[in-house]
């Protein structure tokens, strides 16, 4: 029946190839809202590992800029910024980083490790980020104050990064690869997972190592991230910051919840997202609404073809079938030859991993969808086609 | 000729109702979605107040230095802008401002989010604003580190419940300053005027600022005559090329541009840009955009078309029996063509004129106010015409190629 069906499509081709050209580029449609849909739905459901809760960050903006690496002077001032931070009423646990969840930026660090190249993004920060933060440490420890005393530089990594540059989850004490002429570096503690741009990012690599107070080298803390009690309001975030001005008085400071911070990346992400979707909708209702004005069309033109089927004793259901097979050859054929194009993507190879799976049920999803949108489209023409009388079809010119 | 095309095209429209109104539905749709990204466009790209002479200003936003370890690429000093952009030939003013910040101003124990930008008394003259009090701050004022303020309307209502504000205090960023001048809101899009508060760069807690050249500044410069843009730019290339950063150990080379504020956008959104920014480039891609998003719409449209001409065979046959030519026949399905997409062109001017209205009360863009031009208008009936061509051609193509033996045997 299909290849009785795909022979008919073959000699009407040329009126069919513009409709299978338009199922086609609605496939490509579909695929890119529900890929993206689909992979940031994924995503958000994984684990981030941390807890935002009653976290705050300060936006650090030193007067001598914040590029160049941090003065005597200013290293000084951030020493005495954070233990003064911790005297403050109202706050529980404080920190200093050069990158905060939520932040917006990234810093990425590439590197080749015994001729495997490996990625991961980077952050600095001091001893007490984890309490901050609620970081679970799986295996070894996280940084300490005694830290100052190793002769080698202590690094903590997620257990992603552990996999990818040593191939193994029991990677505590082991060499951590460096850039030419910097310390020695060993890895101390793993974390499960840290996603610093939170739940709508993707999965990544990810690397501490340890701010202290005397390293000379690299770019200072941007950002002091503070526990606070729950619940705390205006005069806390008022207090906190007279007392940091107090403490350096040519910086300014700029203080946002990370709950803040997080609606904020949220909006920039799901805001395209929304507008893309509902683009997207409309091309298919337009699409749909073309489909039963061509099938219609197409119907009525053939009424003598389907008056000598039932003359010759088809069914009515019969005849719907056949148009709805039609389309669904049609469909087919559009879907077959979006796939060829949508299968160069991933050859390319700039996806991020565990792209695999959503893909896949993005694609099962808008194929099944694009079936059901066919299959309406044809429903009512295809019952049209079926309540002219035979005779009178024949009849008809 | 044209009227009885146009005659025949409306009656055929009125013919078959449901077929005009999924075409027009498309139509509509796609064109909607493309007049509201233009005037989107418009309303970052357009010379109206305060940037009102667009086609007289040159940004300095962006700067890479080089060096062996680093490449910084970001926001100017002060130090690099203070040594390259002053004193150009052909430039008529020069302004230098900060990019803008949030601050947190606290009165009366709630919390005002601010941005705030400090400029020098060049800035008020480069650009205009519409003064509701008071006026600007002055060269002087920002030479003596005055804390005053020109402030927006936005910020004086949540301040100051609206009433008059002039020789008030407002803090913000722990300073506190006087308020000079209220001016009208400018929107969020328009990101170099843009802020709700704007005050002297002499009043900077430190003054480290002033040798930096990697910062968070940036500069303007206003050209007697759009003629002289050219020369402006490769002059401030040639003093860039000279000059010699603070640490130049550190760093080896550097890399800016004077743009315009088209160029600003492609600088910073198109990778791999040097010292020259592709404005050329950018707007190719818009037009591309443009033309892959009506791909879809067109086949649509295209194959609501050609089921039509079947309908229309006898009509087709009885005018090239009497003689009509192909191009003659090609002729007329454009113009009927043209015309659906006018009307649908027409339905998605005033869609999109509620939409803006309501983006503009959602307040989902701080400050927005979008509104329907002519700009808009002129680039909406173009994209109607070239989304009516683009559809209506190959159809036209195949109707007229109906043979006419053919035509007249076949009955609507």
């Amino acid at each position: 029946m299909i290849r009785h069906l795909l022979k008919l499509a073959w000699h009407r081709k040329r009126a069919n190839a513009l409709v299978i050209a338009e199922i086609a580029v609605s496939f490509l449609v579909l695929l890119a809202v529900t890929g993206t849909g689909a992979w940031f739905a994924y995503v958000y459901a994984l684990p981030t590992g941390f807890d935002r809760q009653d976290v705050w960050s300060v936006e650090i903006s030193r007067a001598g800029g914040d590029d160049a690496p941090p003065s005597d002077e200013a290293r000084a001032a951030f020493s005495r910024l954070l233990a003064e931070s911790k005297t403050i009423d109202g706050v529980r646990e404080a920190s200093l980083a050069f990158g905060v969840p939520y932040d917006g930026g990234t810093w990425d660090w590439e590197e080749d490790h015994d001729g495997v190249k490996f990625t991961t993004e980077v952050d600095r920060v001091s001893d007490d980020f984890d309490k901050v933060l609620g970081i679970r440490v799986v295996a070894g420890r996280w940084f300490e104050p005694s830290d100052d005393a190793l002769s080698f530089a202590p690094v903590v990594v997620s257990l992603a990064t552990a996999r990818s540059v040593f191939h193994t989850d029991e990677a505590v004490g082991k060499k951590f690869p460096q850039e030419k002429g910097e310390p020695e570096k060993r890895v101390v503690g793993i974390v499960r997972e840290f996603r610093k741009a939170g739940e709508l990012s993707a999965l990544g690599n990810f690397t501490f190592s340890r701010l202290t107070s005397t390293a000379a080298d690299g770019s200072g803390p941007r950002f002091l991230l503070l526990k606070v009690g729950p619940g705390s309001g205006v005069d806390v975030e008022q207090r906190i910051l007279d007392r940091v001005r107090a403490v350096a008085p040519t910086w300014s400071f700029q203080m946002k919840s990370l709950a803040e911070m997080r609606a904020l990346r949220f909006r920039e992400i799901l805001v395209p997202l929304l507008v893309g979707a509902i683009i997207g909708v409309f091309l298919l209702l337009m699409v749909g609404m073309g489909l039963v004005g061509v099938l219609w069309q197409n119907v009525t033109t053939r009424t003598r073809e389907f008056g000598v089927r039932r003359a010759a004793g088809a069914s009515a259901a019969a005849v719907r079938r056949q148009i709805q097979l039609e389309i669904f050859v049609s469909t087919s054929v559009g879907l077959f030859a979006a796939s060829l194009l949508v299968a160069q993507v991933p050859l390319l190879g700039f996806l991020p991993p565990h792209f695999a799976r959503v893909t896949l049920i993005a694609f099962t999803g808008s194929a099944a969808l694009m079936y059901l949108l066919t299959f309406l489209c044809a429903y009512y023409p295809s019952w049209m086609a079926t309540v002219v009388q035979p005779a009178e079809a024949l009849h008809s010119e | 000729m044209l009227r009885s095309y146009l005659k025949l095209a409306i009656k055929v429209l009125l013919r078959r109702k449901f077929y005009t109104f999924i075409s027009l539905f498309g139509i509509a749709f796609t064109l909607t979605v493309l007049t509201l990204a233009t005037a989107l466009l418009d309303h970052v790209f357009s010379p109206v107040p305060p940037e009102r002479h667009l086609d007289r200003i040159l940004y300095v936003k962006q700067v890479t230095l080089h060096g062996e370890h680093i490449t910084l690429r970001g926001s100017p000093g002060f130090g690099f802008l203070d040594a390259s952009v002053r004193n150009l030939p052909g430039a008529a003013r020069v302004t230098i401002c900060t990019r803008g910040s949030d601050v947190v101003s606290y009165s009366g124990g709630q919390k005002l989010r601010l941005s705030l930008k400090r400029t020098d008394g060049e800035f008020w003259k480069v650009l205009d604003f519409d003064f509701l009090e008071g006026g600007p701050f002055t060269v002087e004022d920002d030479r003596a580190g005055n804390r005053v303020a020109v402030i927006n309307e936005a910020t004086r209502r949540q301040a100051f419940g609206g009433v008059a504000a002039l020789g008030k205090t407002i803090e913000a960023g722990g300073q506190a300053f006087r308020v000079v001048g209220v001016v009208k809101n400018v929107p969020i899009i328009r990101d170099v005027p843009f802020a709700d508060l704007w005050v002297p760069i002499g009043t900077e807690p430190s003054a480290d600022y002033k040798s930096q050249f990697s910062g968070s500044y940036l500069a303007m410069i206003l050209a007697k005559d759009a003629r002289d843009l050219p020369s402006i730019k490769s002059e401030f290339d040639a003093r860039v090329a000279t000059l010699k950063a603070p640490d130049p150990k550190e760093i080896t080379s550097i890399a800016s541009g004077a743009d315009t504020l088209v160029e600003t956008v492609a600088r910073e959104v198109l990778p791999g840009t040097g010292r020259d920014a592709h404005g050329g480039l950018l707007e190719a891609l818009l037009v591309l955009g443009a033309v892959l998003f009506m791909a879809l719409p067109a086949l649509n449209l295209m194959n609501i078309n050609l089921s039509r001409i079947l309908e229309r065979a006898s009509e087709i046959g009885v005018r090239k029996a009497f003689g009509a030519s192909s191009r003659a026949l090609v002729g007329q399905f454009l113009v009927e063509n043209v015309v659906l997409t006018l009307v649908g062109g027409v339905i998605a001017w005033l869609v999109s004129a509620g939409a803006l209205r309501s983006i503009n009360l959602s307040g989902l863009v701080p400050y927005a106010d979008f509104h329907m031009n002519l700009r808009i208008l002129a680039a909406g009936v173009l994209l109607a015409l070239v989304f009516g061509a683009l559809s209506g051609i190959y159809p036209a193509w195949r109707m007229s190629r109906m043979h006419p033996v053919e035509a007249l045997r076949r009955r609507a």
